[in-house]
């Protein structure tokens, strides 16, 4: 279980996540919405053990995070973050050099579905294929929780559908999986929670089915309903 | 930590090569000066190896504080900090591999030194008379003999690594505690000549203090104390820079 109590980030003028708490369950696939700056990203980077919260705690199996939980906990950033040297061979070498629960295997494998060559070039890659490529490494470890932050990020439509496979293969009862995006709609078919967070504060978590059957409310209408008030940059 | 230090050598290699290139045509040039006894091309070869000796040890110091700055100052960091380790071994592993660089390098053109001049006096008897003037005239205190010059050299080689575990900490701070501070660039470089000037300047306190005046020059008891002196400031600057790194960066 990841427990997020009371967390506060607050850099240099301005408070990035403002007193979040919440729990995420092992066996459920959540999204994690909001718009551009509500503190997503910051969020997840605390998880993660990146940065460190100013104040709150965050803590993984009643453990605060920690170097140890980063064994249990993987984490995808939305920006391209490899070594420009390496090639997508040169990835899946580091994360197993790094990395116990790492498979070899699957990487090759979910490489294979990807139609990612070994030999390619980090930098050569496209914004497209990047993302395929960090998805691939991210979920070719055998983690407890999976933070993956805009994974359809930059993609075509025809890449999402197997990039959200590829993170569906990897889901079972034992694991969580953490999703943020901006495309409500992709997200909607996949998870069965909504975090909602709203300038930098925890704003709701729903069940995405209790909406539909109980509200009567797509996950876009909720979030519509949640953010209506939110500057979205000329966009209502 | 064996699997970090690898990564950070991998980095690093290409420019580690180039050096070496240049070296191995210096000392070709040098050899064939010598060899072919034409003294311009010798000269060459010992001016250009003296010179590739002096950049090689700036050079790999000075790459390895860049290679730092781009790892914590760009989105590459997540490559290190996402891994199952602390700061204090991600920075060891950094300085372990470019200390242990910078030694290992300073150890190779010691021993290519020594080897190009036992070379020289066997083929030139002259060189061993000139070195011998020299000395004499530097007198007892400043004359240079093998001893002398392997310890004088490794001293060198600390002053160095301290210099460069400074300049760790100078950029751990612009890319911490002064991130997205005007002139964080600017104070830390400030920063970094205040405190190795005043290391240096405690160091030469120290020396007036315990030593006479007849000491002034090469002794083993003071080779061995700048030795421990600036192995000791190395071992509290990486401390210091660890701690930031690990309680005030963010990735």
């Amino acid at each position: 279980m990841l427990e997020s109590i009371e967390v506060t980030k607050k850099f240099v003028g301005k408070t990035a996540v403002d007193g979040i708490t919440m729990q995420l369950e092992p066996g459920h696939i959540y999204a994690m919405l909001g718009p551009n700056g509500s503190g997503k990203t910051t969020w997840m980077k605390m998880a993660a053990g990146l940065i460190k919260p100013t104040s709150g705690q965050i803590r993984y199996m009643g453990q605060p995070i920690s170097v140890e939980t980063k064994n249990d906990i993987a984490y995808m950033s939305t920006e391209p973050y490899f070594y420009d040297w390496m090639t997508v061979g040169d990835v899946g070498k580091y994360y197993a050099d790094f990395f116990k629960d790492f498979s070899m295997d699957k990487y090759d494998y979910l490489l294979e579905k990807m139609e990612l060559l070994k030999k390619l070039k980090v930098k050569s890659l496209s914004s497209g294929m990047m993302a395929k490529l960090k998805v691939a490494v991210t979920m070719a470890r055998d983690a407890k929780v999976y933070m993956l932050d805009e994974p359809l990020n930059g993609i075509d439509l025809l890449a999402r559908d197997s990039v959200m496979n590829m993170i569906l293969m990897s889901a079972d009862e034992g694991k969580t999986l953490l999703i943020s995006s901006h495309l409500v709609e992709e997200l909607e078919s996949v998870v069965d929670k909504a975090i909602f967070i709203k300038n930098s504060k925890f704003a709701g978590i729903y069940d995405v089915e209790a909406l539909r059957t109980e509200d009567n409310m797509s996950l876009a209408d909720k979030y519509r309903q949640v953010f209506s008030d939110v500057d979205m940059g000329g966009i209502q | 930590m064996g699997n970090l230090i690898k990564y950070e050598f991998r980095k690093t290699w290409i420019i580690k090569a180039i050096i070496l290139v240049f070296t191995a045509i210096f000392e070709l040039l040098f050899l064939a000066g010598t060899f072919s006894k034409n003294e311009d091309i010798q000269a060459t070869g010992i001016i250009f190896l003296v010179l590739t000796t002096l950049c090689a040890l700036f050079i790999i110091g000075i790459y390895g504080i860049f290679r730092l700055h781009k790892d914590i100052t760009t989105k590459q960091s997540y490559m290190l900090f996402m891994t199952p380790h602390n700061s204090y071994t991600i920075l060891g592993a950094k300085l372990i591999e470019n200390a242990g660089s910078i030694l290992l390098a300073g150890v190779f053109y010691m021993v290519l030194a020594l080897i190009d001049i036992t070379f020289l006096a066997a083929y030139n008897g002259e060189i061993v008379e000139a070195l011998d003037l020299i000395n004499e005239i530097l007198g007892e205190h400043y004359s240079i003999d093998t001893y002398r010059f392997i310890m004088i050299s490794f001293d060198m080689i600390t002053v160095w690594i301290f210099n460069i575990v400074t300049g760790f900490f100078a950029v751990t701070i612009s890319a911490s505690v002064l991130n997205g501070k005007k002139g964080s660039g600017i104070i830390s470089f400030i920063l970094y000549l205040f405190i190795t000037g005043f290391i240096e300047k405690l160091h030469n306190f120290i020396m007036d203090c315990f030593t006479s005046a007849d000491m002034i020059g090469f002794t083993t008891g003071r080779m061995v104390y700048n030795l421990i002196y600036y192995i000791g400031f190395t071992v509290v600057m990486y401390v210091i820079t660890a701690w930031i790194m690990d309680n005030k960066l963010s990735v």
